[in-house]
């Protein structure tokens, strides 16, 4: 209760994108990825981007985390302009990112090892956060030892582990099955919206999946991406309870983003099949 | 739990571990008319298979019949065992006795080994952090790869008494040529190994770093290191099989001592068993010095060793 | 920003290391100036001169060439015409594999010189001797890669092959092999760099036969000049086969990304 109150009750904007363009240059020729990309996030609020593949999604959370310096435009977090990764930005990699060399415990420990926290405390917090996303007794064992799945656990335990304010997440349940996915999306959900309140910006492919998690999708266009729209979710809160995958709204919305992305699709192969004929 | 139980839990484990390469496939495909994937028949084969190449080897000598061309293994193992015994057979000039001839080796190796790991590494290191010039250091790392450092020695020996004044080096005495020698011959190969370590930490783990706020420092500590690290492991056991070959060609050239010398000197008087047991010494010091460092290696990075496995590659 | 400026005008950079490093080259020897410790370029260019000037020289020089290309070509053509199928074999019969496997690795690691005196003694001081130890040191790094190929190809490519009901047979020649090209070709590579470096020092040892013993000699006269620029040939001659092998490579192995070479 007190939770749900909180995340009504703030309106701050923790995350400001504002006028965001990015180019890259690929063999002598500049490719346009991001133009004047800007949106905004509430704190607590779970926000979605969704989009054709290569339009830039992956680009954006970098540029968000600091990572990648955008052509113009700039990321306000707290009010305070990103230059590179905040500490209070956790990020949970497409590929995972897990360091090979580390066992479970140690790639949660990571973020903390990098902070000076001391052994004791970062033992006892990644302990914490291991049992947090179910990872109990496989502390001890390597990356290469785990399923996909599990490893994608232990990124997330790794983002969670220091404890930040916002969370970006890129595509994390891309290479999940359907029933591991659902499974994880009620999983994660309980988590932000619940025992540690985040603001979450999630980036996905996957239609259903952005509509059950997200309070906002962020709609972008095929490259150079753009923010098409941005669509509210007047679903009720605290999803993982009941199904609402049934619920009208959700339909209605679902049949709204598959329009945009398949008109998207379309126009970009069309695109790309007169330049081949030029 | 009992016994068949824990042996069917094995066969399980087995076929699963199999199962990462094609070998089950494979082997299923093999003729087999024993069970060969048991420890057991490796070790009887591996008995068969040494006492098949003695045979060999005899038979071979049988037929020659030059003691010169090939000598029987009887001979050559007596050889060895005299030898070690310091019984040098009378003519071969200048061969000291049988631990100073090893222990000279097995100096210059050391010495020209952990000089090319002390220049090797950091210049590797640096070379493959500093990516702005990656277009041009490439191609020196690909001729220095290609180019037979040997062909550098007569150019070191023979000037090197006027470049290098050797009484610095007065407490080496007259090793110094041999080290130098060794140390070209393995400085490279540490260099490119470390290089290409350092080069290959991909870029994607370097983020993560990055993301979760390490510093230059740490990066460096705490990722670009651990990921370089088998590589470069890897690159000083080459390494050292590098610096024994540079130092039996140091031996072998400019030397009057060691192994390398007394394999030539044997050679000279044509005393061919001798000369096969220096071999055999020089072989086994070859096979320790690359096969054990595997060893370690395999336990110590069991995570690398896996991405090679399903990367079906191979070192 | 400036990797992109080095990266995108790299001939041009390359040369200027070129030109660097004779620059630092001619410096070094102007301060040394001691002709028998380092000869300049300067004194290299003349030393190239002679070479193709005086014809005594530059019929040693020919033959030398002749004779060190001949081992290292014929060596290594034997090796792959052996090891090729060796390595073949031993991933295809278990049997083979435990008979040869414990040999591979101690032959492999047998420093390349320990073949020499051996030779010797078979072929004299010639370059057949020189050919031989050519042979020897390729042949291993071959079988060793090829076998490894053979034996490390993934189940996810022969199992839908054995599905398909392929026969045993084509499962080698149109399976097993094709994905184990990568491997062989870094035996050929690794192959090639050893069996030059082998004939080097034999000939070196010999010193009467090819570019080694040419080098060598010329060493020991104190014709610094000569020696370097003979180094500097069978440097180029090395690399050119080693950019050779490279090119086949990328031709053979075209669907996979360039194989990181372990260096050794
Ligand atoms: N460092 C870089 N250098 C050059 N081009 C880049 C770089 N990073 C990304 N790009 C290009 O930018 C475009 C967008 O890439 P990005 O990974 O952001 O897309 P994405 O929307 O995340 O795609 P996907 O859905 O497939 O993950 C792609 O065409 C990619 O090739
Ligand atoms: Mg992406």
């Amino acid at each position: 209760m007190a939770l749900e109150q909180k995340t009504v009750s703030t309106f701050k904007q923790i995350l400001k994108i504002e006028g965001i363009s990015k180019s890259f240059v690929k063999d002598g020729k500049k490719v346009q990825v991001l133009e004047d990309v800007s949106f905004e996030a509430r704190e607590g609020s779970f926000v979605s981007i969704i989009g054709p593949s290569g339009c830039g999604k992956t680009t954006l959370l970098r540029i968000i985390d600091g990572l990648v310096k955008p052509d113009s435009g700039k990321v306000l977090f707290n009010g305070k302009p990103v230059t590179s990764p905040p500490p209070k930005m956790g990020f949970v990699f497409q590929q995972f990112g897990l360091l090979p060399w580390r066992t479970v415990r140690k790639n949660v420990e990571f973020g903390l090892e990098l902070r000076g926290v001391n052994p004791e405390e970062k033992k006892k917090i990644a302990e914490g956060y291991i049992k947090l996303v179910g990872l109990e007794g496989f502390e001890n064992h390597y990356p290469h030892e785990l399923s996909g799945g599990m490893q994608q656990r232990v990124g997330l335990a790794r983002a969670l582990a220091i404890d930040p304010d916002v969370l970006l997440m890129d595509e994390p349940f891309a290479s999940l099955d359907m029933q591991t996915r659902e499974l994880f999306q009620r999983e994660l959900l309980k988590i932000v919206k619940g025992a540690l309140p985040k603001t979450t910006l999630f980036v996905t492919h996957n239609i259903d999946e952005a509509i059950y998690l997200s309070d906002e999708i962020v709609l972008m266009t095929a490259r150079p991406g753009k923010v098409y729209e941005i669509i509210k979710v007047d679903l009720p809160q605290e999803r993982w309870k009941e199904d609402i995958r049934a619920h009208p709204e959700f339909i209605r919305l679902r049949q709204k983003i598959w329009k945009f992305l398949e008109s998207q699709i379309i126009e970009k192969e069309m695109g790309e099949n007169e330049s081949g004929k030029a | 739990m009992n016994l068949k139980s824990l042996k069917r839990k094995w066969e399980r484990t087995k076929v699963e571990r199999r199962n990462l390469v094609a070998q089950e496939v494979i082997v299923e495909q093999r003729e087999s008319w024993i069970d060969l994937n048991t420890i057991q028949a490796k070790v009887i084969f591996t008995i068969v298979s040494i006492l098949l190449f003695g045979a060999i080897w005899e038979l071979a000598a049988k037929l020659i019949n030059n003691h010169v061309i090939l000598p029987t293994p009887i001979s050559s193992f007596k050889a060895l065992y005299l030898l070690i015994q310091n019984k040098i057979p009378l003519g071969a000039a200048g061969v000291g006795s049988f631990e100073s001839m090893l222990l000279q080796t097995l100096e210059i190796t050391a010495i020209g080994f952990l000089l090319s790991s002390a220049v090797g590494i950091p210049v590797g290191y640096l070379i493959g952090r500093w990516r702005a010039a990656e277009a041009i250091i490439d191609p020196w790392i690909n001729a220095l790869y290609a180019i037979p450092m040997v062909a550098l020695i007569p150019l070191l020996y023979f000037g090197s008494g006027s470049l290098i004044p050797v009484s610095v080096f007065d407490y080496q005495g007259d090793l110094l040529p041999d080290v130098l020698v060794s140390f070209i011959m393995t400085v490279f190969t540490i260099i490119i190994n470390t290089y290409q370590g350092v080069r290959l930490v991909s870029n994607s783990l370097v983020e993560v770093g990055k993301a979760f706020g390490a510093s230059e420092n740490q990066l460096t500590r705490h990722v670009v290191i651990p990921a370089a690290l088998p590589d470069i492991v890897a690159g000083m056991r080459l390494g050292l099989g590098r610096a024994l070959l540079g130092a039996i060609i140091a031996e072998a050239l400019l030397s009057t001592n060691g192994l390398g010398y007394t394999m030539l000197a044997f050679q000279s008087i044509l005393n061919t068993p001798y000369m096969v047991a220096t071999i055999m010494v020089i072989a086994f010091i070859g096979f320790v010095l690359l096969q054990t460092p595997k060893l370690i290696e395999r336990r110590l990075f069991k995570w690398k060793e896996t991405e090679r496995i399903k990367r079906g590659g191979n070192e | 920003m400036s990797a992109s400026i080095v990266n995108r005008y790299r001939y041009p950079f390359l040369f200027l290391t070129i030109i660097v490093f004779v620059a630092v080259w001619w410096v070094v020897a102007k301060i040394v100036n001691d002709p028998y410790a380092l000869a300049g370029p300067v004194s290299t260019a003349k030393a190239y001169y002679q070479l193709f000037a005086q014809s005594s020289l530059r019929n040693l020089f020919i033959t030398s060439i002749e004779s060190t290309l001949l081992s290292i070509f014929l060596g290594f053509v034997l090796a792959v015409a052996i090891g090729i199928p060796v390595g073949i074999f031993m991933g295809r019969y278990l049997v083979v594999d435990y008979l040869v496997d414990p040999w591979i690795n101690i032959w492999y690691s047998i420093p390349a010189i320990a073949f020499v005196p051996l030779v010797m003694n078979w072929a004299g001081l010639t370059s057949i001797s020189a050919l031989i130890v050519s042979f020897l040191i390729a042949v291993f790094s071959i079988i060793i890669n090829v076998y490894t190929g053979v034996k490390n190809v993934s189940a996810s490519l022969v199992e839908p092959a054995i599905a398909f009901g392929i026969s045993k047979r084509a499962l080698y020649t149109k399976v097993i092999l094709p994905a184990s090209t990568p491997n062989i070709m870094v035996g050929l590579r690794l192959g090639i760099t050893r069996a030059i470096e082998g004939v080097i020092v034999a000939e070196m040892v010999f010193s009467v036969v090819g570019l080694g013993g040419m080098i060598f000699d010329t060493a020991d006269k104190l014709e610094m000049s000569l020696t370097i620029a003979l180094v500097i040939v069978i440097s180029l001659i090395s690399i050119a086969l080693n950019y050779l092998m490279k090119y086949l490579d990328h031709k053979v192995v075209f669907w996979k990304e360039s194989s990181a070479l372990k260096r050794g």
